[in-house]
């Protein structure tokens, strides 16, 4: 049920050369979004580009360094005649390493893309959105493992519960502007970020979807209409929310 | 993870345990270290300042139980390496480790810059993460059990203004907790969290103190040593079945 909620926004979508990120941007536009696609991966960003149109823009980035953060909104707001609507931090890294060789690297870059970088972004969309009055949206990716813990996930974990606090921190400061602030929960999603789980590793992934009571994966779209519903005006009234959409993955 | 030697008989308490006590030198940290002192633990207590440390191992020492101070930046990546060392030197044995040591700054979220970010996500989530592998690095070699109590907070789960990457680190904390507690069940080492509301230090100021009566369902703040007493239930063989928990002690806040 594609509708056409998203006519003459804009919306900045992260990590949008694949899984959830490239899902969302084909799903604001197809609904009348102008999108800036955000992603480091520019031949990704370009396929993206090539489905939903040339009405649309991209720019690579590495959303691990804060120079690059701040581009990417300077991008967006030159583009976007200083309004910004909508913002979707989908943009994050896995990284699975057993808990005790855990190291820091691992740990800090994990940290940069999947808290640091949606901190920065929704802090300056924000700041962006105040004086101009926008009452805009914003939607994090925050993941089930915040319930539901996997094991070898910590810089992961603990990055999607930061993020998950920062939705509710970011959703109370700004409610009074008008603004709100969400984010989804997904379980199981064949995304590149498991790809190489569901071939080296066809077992596991298999007990992955035997934990998820609806017995399948989901596909980036199915995420991706989640996060249009919390980005649209059908959520006016949802602020500070963890949607999650995990087939049942977190009810057992 | 090993049963408890005796059944529905009162437990051996803390006596003679070795704990180190993050952030010790002010505030729920002091308060943490004279309640575990109290209980007879002998305590590695740290802090950036020294003059902080020393009335607090002056008082624990006049009451009849031990305590080091260790001078420590916790954001140095040696300093993990350096406490576990100073509390074999000391005691030869660790048995418990409090992360309690965090820090806070207050700005409007849209212009929390970015050095408050890093330092409060620094002190708060990837100290408390990589001295937890440190120790439980130790306890593993050794083939003996621990406990790990995190000091997260009531905003770990709620909101408050002007705190948005101190929100964020305590959401790290909690989560945390329960995957540190997951993947260390098997080795017999348990961790969980306590999550304190307004606690009566020196650092509670403004309205949560003055009209805590109304804000606060118990109608008063916290004192300290009911934080610490949280933790001792924690770190003792009391707690022994209890894994990845996370423990209210906020009156009664986060309920209205």
């Amino acid at each position: 049920m594609i509708g056409d909620r998203f006519t003459g926004k804009n919306a900045v979508v992260t990590g949008a050369a694949s899984g959830i990120g490239r899902a969302t941007a084909l799903r604001l536009a197809a609904e009348g979004a102008t999108v800036l696609c955000v992603d480091r991966n520019v031949d990704g960003l370009v396929d993206t580009l090539d489905e939903i149109g040339s009405s649309h823009f991209y720019v690579t980035a590495d959303l691990g360094r804060a120079v690059d953060c701040s581009v990417v909104i300077s991008t967006a707001l030159d583009h976007f005649a200083n309004q910004i609507d909508v913002l979707v931090n989908a943009a994050a890294v896995l990284i699975r390493e057993p808990l005790l060789e855990h190291s820091r690297s691992t740990w800090e870059h994990t940290l940069d893309i999947n808290l640091r970088a949606p901190f920065r972004l929704t802090r300056d969309v924000v700041a962006s959105m105040i004086p101009r009055k926008v009452k805009g949206a914003i939607v994090n990716v925050s993941s089930a493992e915040v319930v539901l813990p996997l094991r070898g996930h910590a810089a992961y974990t603990a990055s999607k519960g930061a993020i998950s606090m920062l939705t509710k921190a970011a959703a109370f400061e700004t409610a009074p502007h008008g603004i709100r602030v969400n984010a989804v929960a997904p379980g199981v999603t064949a995304t590149g970020m498991n790809a190489d789980l569901r071939q080296t590793n066809p077992k596991g992934w298999d007990e992955m979807l035997s934990g998820t009571p609806l017995g399948r994966n989901a596909e980036p779209d199915e995420i991706a209409a989640v996060i249009a519903f919390l980005a649209s005006e059908d959520a006016s009234f949802v602020t500070g929310a963890l949607v999650a959409a995990d087939g049942g993955w977190t009810l057992h | 993870m090993t049963k408890p030697d005796s059944e529905h008989n009162a437990r051996p308490g803390l006596e003679g345990r070795v704990v180190i006590v993050t952030g010790s030198g002010r505030g729920i940290g002091r308060g943490i270290a004279l309640s575990l002192a109290a209980r007879g633990c002998r305590l590695i207590v740290t802090s950036r300042t020294p003059e902080d440390l020393d009335p607090l191992v002056s008082e624990i020492e006049n009451s009849g139980s031990s305590a080091t101070a260790v001078v420590a930046e916790l954001r140095d990546p040696a300093t993990p390496k350096r406490l576990v060392e100073a509390s074999l030197d000391q005691y030869g044995r660790i048995d418990g480790l409090v992360n309690n040591a965090g820090v806070n700054r207050l700005a409007p979220f849209w212009l929390q810059p970015d050095e408050h970010l890093d330092e409060i996500i620094d002190t708060n989530l990837t100290v408390p993460f990589f001295l937890s592998l440190a120790v439980a690095r130790h306890w593993i070699d050794a083939g003996v059990k621990g406990s790990i109590v995190n000091i997260s907070s009531t905003e770990d789960r709620i909101a408050y203004p002007e705190q948005a990457p101190y929100a964020a680190s305590k959401g790290g904390l909690r989560t945390l907790t329960r995957l540190l507690a997951l993947e260390f069940a098997e080795h017999d080492i348990r961790v969980n969290a306590v999550s304190p509301g307004s606690i009566d230090t020196e650092m509670t100021v403004g309205d949560i103190r003055d009209k805590a009566a109304e804000l606060i369902p118990a109608g008063r703040l916290g004192a300290p040593s009911e934080v610490g007493a949280c933790v001792a239930f924690l770190l003792s063989d009391d707690s022994s079945y209890v894994v990845g928990a996370s423990l209210l002690a906020d009156g009664g806040y986060v309920l209205q």
